[in-house]
């Protein structure tokens, strides 16, 4: 059974990378000193990966402070006379992590550079994966035009702003195609699993998703996490993404049963310091196999794995590395 | 002390000065006396200023048995240095800026039996904290709030409310190695859901096995006041009731004024769930954070208040702790800005449902800022009664 293995998100930081990043906010080290730390961890994360033999390798997003921050700096998505930095402290749900909120003002520009690709570049050809917000995610976390003074939705505007974020990001990854030779984008997202709205939004969800991946020749796939997305099914199978994702903690996987899509299945813990072992994941993929029998199986994290620290999260990669060995033998 | 119109207070952290810090580990600089020199005078505390230099001198010079005692000193000189920090900013009620306080998580998880630490993780940008997993049933070791509110209750004629970590929070913000692990026997359909009952459990036996305990132990021995801080209150929204259950497990059957402290939260979640909560006397919420900095009092000037007209709409029965400062910013609220977000808050709910302070805890902001912060906070609330009282 060829079942593939890879990082979905945000890895943490070490216990000394994080200390650093403390002393520079005391203004104990400078920002080169912390950000040279940052890149050290970056390359031995690249390198752990390509060891480990993941099927597809990703930066580790080590400088992104939240997973929203890089596109809210490029795009200059905060109140006037602030930055993106400043926007106000909000909750992820689900975890005591949290994110600034981005307030967008007007019509968002284009052509501006998201990914910063340095990284990128240095994992092998065909293997380059790059992690994105969805649009839904980026304009539902959002405050600004498309929200009423109560935090609701405006309907109408809330549309336009998801479907221009789309043409965003669908430039970024044309660009990243042509200029890294990208293999993956994976859209991460968080919210679609307990946002009340995104049953009667589903068709520009849809939409927006056809519009990020019009004429993208990488993999593409969402990963969905925060809540039991089995209850969108079947029209989450149809999405215009080649691949869908979930958390096998708090979806109904049975309800995958027979899905003629490739499943990305989320069983390494992101949430628990129990490190899962190889013979259980394999058991689980066995599982997966003979009673969901999907199309196609990645096994990843349920989430993004910053939320363990450093040398937990890479004792989990590594076993579901192995996992995947075993299972390919 | 009789509690004007919107007292304000304080409502959890203060950075600790530099010769607390690197006092107790004997390297503190000529610099760090200056500052404990120049802090001093300001608050009318020049007579601890020989005491603590005598107690640094010693560490860095002193035998290595003896430096326990004078680490517990340096504290305790920390404790009187907040406490005056908090008085002259003009505060009603206050408390030690929880000085003797590794931080709101470590530091009780350190001293409840079934926890073992794993390493840091990021809260948000550089901010980290060290993360436990409950092992074993969590139990009682000691009660960890009980030495720093002794040494307090009789150094100043204000109020004291103590702030302690809940046991939701305590529970959200550790991992599970313990609660529902031995059944999982790698069977994946059984991961569906595991996580939610497995909170439950280790979220109720915080309550009842460490939190009323440890607030028990206080009350005992005076304490009229204890806030529960709930950060992570809001964390899983479909988990409210469980946020309120084990508020009503903590105070169980305990004589004490009882609020709760929630921030950076989507506090809609928290209607109707929050009427459930039995006795719980001020609610005291962030709002700041997402509110514009322009001064007026209409809705839009307003907008991080928005959510005061569910606690209207529900008639919750309880007083709010209105967050007024933006904790995460240098920015000095002007003491008219302070006085817009009272009276909006008051024109709302009315004037004797409001007690004012910061949204958060001041630990990540510099005593200079912290301490111009409170004070504009304070002019504000002048302001305000002012304003309340033509």
């Amino acid at each position: 059974m060829n079942v593939e293995a890879y990082l979905n998100g945000i890895f943490p930081r070490s216990d000394f990378a994080l200390e650093s990043g403390s002393s520079w906010l005391k203004g104990r080290v400078t920002k080169d000193d912390y950000y040279k730390i940052l890149e050290k961890e970056t390359i031995e994360l690249i390198e752990l990966q390509h060891n480990l033999g993941l099927d597809y390798v990703t930066d580790g997003q080590l400088f992104w402070d939240d997973f929203l921050r890089q596109i809210a700096i490029a795009l200059e998505l905060h109140r006037e006379n602030s930055n993106a930095n400043e926007n106000p402290v909000t909750r992820q749900i689900y975890t005591n992590t949290f994110y600034r909120k981005p307030i967008i003002l007007n019509k968002i520009g284009n052509g501006k550079e998201i990914i910063d690709t340095e990284f990128i570049n240095k994992t092998q050809e065909g293997k380059r994966k790059i992690i994105l917000p969805s649009p839904f995610a980026l304009a539902y976390l959002s405050d600004g035009i498309h929200r009423n003074e109560d935090g609701t939705i405006k309907n109408d505007i809330f549309a336009e702003v998801l479907l221009n974020i789309a043409k965003i990001l669908n430039n970024e990854i044309h660009r990243l195609e042509k200029e890294s030779k990208i293999s993956f984008v994976q859209f991460n997202e968080p919210c679609i699993a307990y946002a009340d709205e995104a049953k009667s939004f589903w068709s520009i969800i849809n939409e927006s998703l056809r519009i990020a991946t019009k004429d993208v020749k990488a993999i593409t796939s969402l990963h969905l996490y925060n809540g039991d997305v089995s209850k969108f099914l079947p029209e989450l199978l149809e999405l215009p993404v080649n691949r869908i994702g979930f958390d096998a903690y708090a979806t109904n996987i049975r309800k995958f049963a027979d899905s003629k899509k490739f499943l990305e299945i989320g069983i390494i813990n992101s949430k628990n310091s129990l490190i899962e072992k190889p013979e259980a994941i394999v058991k689980y993929a066995r599982q997966i196999q003979d009673t969901i029998n999907p199309e196609g199986l990645a096994l990843v994290p349920n989430r993004p794995l910053e939320l363990v620290p450093q040398q937990i999260a890479i004792k989990k990669i590594e076993n579901l590395a192995k996992a995947a060995h075993l299972l390919r033998d | 002390m009789t509690l004007p119109l919107f007292p304000t207070q304080e409502i959890g952290s203060l950075q600790k000065p530099s010769w607390r810090v690197k006092g107790l580990t004997g390297k503190t600089t000529q610099n760090d006396i200056e500052e404990l020199k120049k802090w001093c005078t300001k608050l009318n505390l020049q007579g601890r200023i020989p005491i603590v230099v005598d107690i640094i001198q010693k560490i860095k010079n002193g035998q290595e048995k003896d430096k326990d005692e004078l680490r517990r000193q340096l504290k305790e000189e920390s404790q009187i240095f907040a406490l005056g920090f908090l008085e002259k900013a003009g505060l009603d009620i206050i408390y030690d800026g929880e000085q003797t306080r590794v931080e709101m998580y470590e530091d009780p998880i350190s001293d409840v039996d079934g926890f073992e630490f794993k390493g840091l993780v990021r809260s948000f940008d550089v901010m980290k904290y060290r993360k436990a997993a409950c092992i074993a049933e969590p139990s009682f070791k000691l009660p960890y709030h009980l030495e720093e509110f002794l040494f307090l209750k009789d150094k100043t004629e204000h109020e004291l409310k103590v702030p302690i970590t809940g046991a939701y929070t305590l529970a959200e913000w550790s991992y599970n190695e313990f609660y529902g692990e031995k059944n999982k026997d790698f069977d994946i359909f059984g991961l569906f859901g595991s996580e939610k009952t497995d909170r439950r459990e280790m979220a109720l036996a915080l309550a009842k096995n460490v939190i009323r305990p440890n607030i028990a132990a206080l009350v005992k021995n005076g304490a009229k006041w204890v806030q529960i801080d709930e950060p992570a209150a809001t964390t899983y929204p479909d988990e409210v009731d469980l946020v309120v259950e084990t508020f009503n497990e903590s105070v169980k059957g305990l004589d004490v004024k009882a609020s709760i402290h929630m921030c950076f939260s989507d506090y809609k979640v928290f209607f109707p769930g929050i009427l459930e909560m039995k006795n719980c006397y001020q609610y005291a919420w962030e709002f700041a954070n997402a509110d514009t900095t322009n001064l007026g009092m209409d809705r839009q000037k307003r907008i991080g208040y928005r959510i005061l007209d569910l606690f209207k709409e529900h008639n919750v029965p309880g007083r709010i702790g209105l967050g007024v400062l933006n904790v995460h910013t240098d920015f000095i609220e002007p003491p008219e800005l302070v006085r817009d977000r009272i009276l909006y808050a008051s024109k709302v709910l009315g004037e004797d449902k409001i007690y004012v302070n910061p949204d958060c805890g001041l630990r990540t902001r510099s005593l200079e800022v912290a301490f111009a912060k409170l004070q504009s906070m304070v002019e504000g609330a002048k302001l305000a009664r002012k304003e309340s009282q033509k």
